[in-house]
């Protein structure tokens, strides 16, 4: 039996970053098994809602409140909609203790979340790897920039990503394909915000959608972006990147693939006669039968928390606290990032001019407190989303033949209204915690994880700022009716957790290395979020599809010289 | 709920029955919360009378996922909790008892004007919860008129905004405009 269950390399997690692992392993000749614990998603055809068009929704997009009141979390999100709620995971379905209110957003499928992401897509620099180093809180990162450039640009060309090259120190430019061109309003924006700043930004969003279509994108089977702004049902025309249309059936076309899907990996089995892991101990989502799959290299990619509920369940006399926790920080030091501040307002300018159409991003402020010196009563420093936009005023006032000829009448346009939102980073601290339920399991026996990540004096103080900032940045562009606003939203909502398995370079204070192994533990790998020692203000996806990239080569580099067996 | 709805929705039908007792034209709706309800044949024909009256739609040939009498019974099910629920089909069984007192004929005689009439001063009725002469129950009474009329009307605008024509000949919606079809920037 064991030898029938044995492979080269296990992938827990099909999502963002299990997708680039496999993808890797698989082509460095590896006979790799995937396993999620959701179903499998194929690309088109496993997206049922993706070309029904508004009217042909049952509910014209809308949850009911039934479903909502049951499902509380979930239906905060900004993209659960009757489109693509197959996609989320249901809160009743899948409970969690909240010791602090925390709104956990998860896709169980094959694809993960990367089928419903925001794809926005910023290389990280290294005044982001600094961070920790430079304010001593967390520990260092064990790599820089220079570790995972070209990683970037490997997984970059390969997902296709658009960009202007904007030369910035802060967002290093990457391999992009053409940008959309920001409006009348947001390039007026831009130039206020260059003429007066020196140091601070406004470019084109970079973000994984294919505006030209290369070699690398036919071979995929991927077309060009549409504009349908449709993303998160799944894109027909492989416009986007997500794991069902790129790095998973690549993986499958070498023929070193396995998938395995609606299987929960339960633990990871440690031998101590070997000193490594030996496989998987795995339970059937329909059936709950258990078993065992073997293989030299483990690559955990099962998203933050449940990478972190993995790790913690995986018990041993060796590590009764939890696989590779030597160092007492597993499960802890997990953070965010701080999404709560909006502001919004009016241009009264450009009056005669518009845009047309749809557009799958907006304009990004990089960010721009405390990166060359710490310059404000807070630590670290907040990106920002910006977009401009000008919509028909259409009158559904009156009764009778008033209101049909209002709702047919030819709206006006109204004015330009803009907007920002903060992407603020959040420090991870040993009181930010997921752990394991010691009494409470879920149907599958697996116990219930508890979430305790709390806002702290440094969000509140960041929050003001941008409110701050951006008033300033508003009023020098000449927007009027400037409102800021902060929504209060419990964490988890930004779909950012990070941490709680950190990098660094001591065993007494991390628990993976600078190849993102668990530092004890040579032949078990974790390159998503759980990795991450600090969150900085980017989105964080392009930099777990590099690091996945870099150390799933790293790993078959390894098992080549012999150094894992 | 569930009982106690149930059973405080039930008390409202047995109160709207007691209001309606000459109602012999079928439209009085019972609504049981515990239920899927369903516009029945002579509920429908003045549900659609209503509904025309607030936004005519003659001429127009509109593409929908279903009738309108029953994305509105499905929308209310879908948004509404059951206590909601019970308000807005109270509303519609007063709202048409109101009419049809009001301008002494049956709802099959009634002209559009007439309804819009009636709707107008229910949903310009803003006076309601500032009445002290009124007591409790004729307050509630008042209120679910209210609802009803605004739900409704927000419902038929909806069901129109939704049909694909509107998406397509007002709103311009596609579902795949085109890689090349964002322009940022045009003169008006």
């Amino acid at each position: 039996m064991q030898k029938a269950n044995t492979y080269d390399a296990i992938v827990i997690g099909a999502g963002m970053s299990g997708g680039w692992s496999a993808k890797e392993l698989c082509e460095r000749g590896l006979k790799t098994l995937l396993i999620d614990r959701g179903p499998d998603v194929k690309h088109i055809k496993d997206y049922p809602t993706t070309n029904l068009n508004p009217w042909e929704f049952e509910h014209r997009g809308g949850i009911s409140k039934k479903e909502k009141e049951e499902n509380p979390s979930i239906a905060r999100c900004y993209a659960y909609r009757e489109d693509n709620k197959h996609f989320f995971v249901k809160d009743k379905d899948h409970p969690y203790i909240q010791d602090a209110p925390f709104d956990w957003i998860r896709g169980y499928q094959v694809g993960g979340k990367s089928l419903m992401w925001a794809r926005q897509t910023q290389r990280w620099s290294d005044y982001d790897f600094t961070g920790p180093s430079r304010d001593g809180f967390a520990v260092d990162w064990p790599i820089r920039y220079k570790d995972l450039e070209k990683w970037y640009s490997y997984v970059e060309r390969f997902a296709g990503i658009s960009g202007n090259k904007d030369g910035l120190d802060t967002v290093p430019d990457g391999e992009f394909l053409p940008a959309w061109e920001l409006n009348c309003v947001e390039k007026h924006f831009q130039s206020v915000v260059k003429e007066n700043y020196k140091k601070r930004h406004v470019i084109y969003g970079r973000c994984a959608h294919v505006t030209e279509q290369k070699d690398i994108h036919r071979q995929q089977g991927r077309g060009q972006c549409q504009n349908r702004t449709e993303c998160e049902r799944g894109c027909p025309f492989g416009g986007y990147f997500n794991a069902n249309s790129t790095t998973i059936p690549w993986a499958a076309k070498t023929g070193n693939l396995t998938l395995r899907p609606d299987t929960i990996v339960h633990s990871l089995i440690y031998d101590d006669k070997l000193d490594r892991v030996t496989g998987v101990r795995v339970i059937d989502v329909a059936s709950k039968e258990t078993s065992e799959y073997f293989a030299k290299i483990i690559f955990v990619n099962a998203g933050a928390i449940n990478t972190n509920m993995v790790l913690l369940n995986s018990k041993s006399d060796r590590y009764p606290d939890g696989l590779g926790n030597d160092s007492g920080t597993l499960g802890k030091y997990v953070a965010f990032h701080n999404y709560r501040a909006r502001i919004s307002a009016m241009c009264e300018d450009f009056g005669d001019l518009r845009s047309k159409g749809r557009r799958p991003t907006s304009a990004y402020i990089p960010r721009f407190r405390n990166v060359y010196s710490q310059e404000t009563g807070f630590l670290r420093g907040y990106a920002a989303g910006f977009s401009a936009n000008r919509y028909p005023i259409r009158s559904s006032e009156g009764l009778g033949q008033e209101l049909r000829e209002n709702l047919f009448a030819k709206a006006p346009l109204g004015p330009w209204r803009v907007g920002s939102h903060m992407m603020g980073e959040t420090i991870p601290k040993e009181s930010s915690y997921v752990s394991l339920d010691p009494a409470k399991v879920d149907a599958w026996d697996m116990p219930l994880v508890h979430i305790s990540m709390k806002y702290d004096d440094n969000d509140e103080k960041m929050i003001m700022d941008f409110h701050d900032q951006l008033t300033m940045m508003y009023e020098k562009a000449g927007f009027v009716d400037i409102r800021v606003s902060d929504d209060h939203r419990a964490p988890g909502l930004d779909i950012h957790e990070m941490g709680g398995a950190r990098m660094g370079h001591d065993p007494k204070t991390s628990v993976l290395n600078n190849w993102h192994q668990i530092h004890s533990i040579p032949n078990v790998f974790v390159t998503d979020g759980a990795c991450m020692t600090s969150t900085s203000t980017q989105n964080p996806s392009l930099t777990y599809m590099a690091m996945s990239a870099r150390a799933a080569h790293h790993a078959v580099d390894l098992l080549d010289k012999g150094e894992i067996s | 709920m569930k009982r106690r709805t149930a059973i405080r929705s039930l008390g409202a039908l047995t109160a709207g029955i007691a209001l309606f007792p000459g109602c012999s034209d079928g439209l009085t709706i019972e609504f049981d919360p515990t239920q899927n309800f369903t516009f029945d044949s002579n509920q429908r024909v003045w549900i659609d009378a209503i509904s025309e009256a607030i936004l005519p739609k003659e001429g127009l040939s509109l593409t929908t996922y279903e009738a309108l009498a029953d994305y509105i019974s499905k929308m209310i099910s879908f948004d509404k909790s059951d206590e909601d629920q019970g308000r807005f089909y109270n509303g519609y069984n007063l709202c048409t008892e109101d009419i049809k007192s009001i301008n002494k004929t049956s709802t099959s005689e009634l002209s559009p004007t007439q309804i819009i009439s009636y709707f107008t001063s229910q949903l310009e009725n803003n006076e309601v919860s500032k009445d002290e002469t009124l007591d409790k129950k004729m307050m509630q009474k008042s209120e679910d008129k209210k609802f009803f009329c605004q739900n409704l009307r927000r419902l038929v605008i909806n069901h129109l905004r939704t049909s694909k024509e509107y998406q397509e000949d007002i709103l311009e919606y596609k579902l795949a405009p085109g890689s090349d079809s964002y322009i940022a920037c045009l003169e008006l």
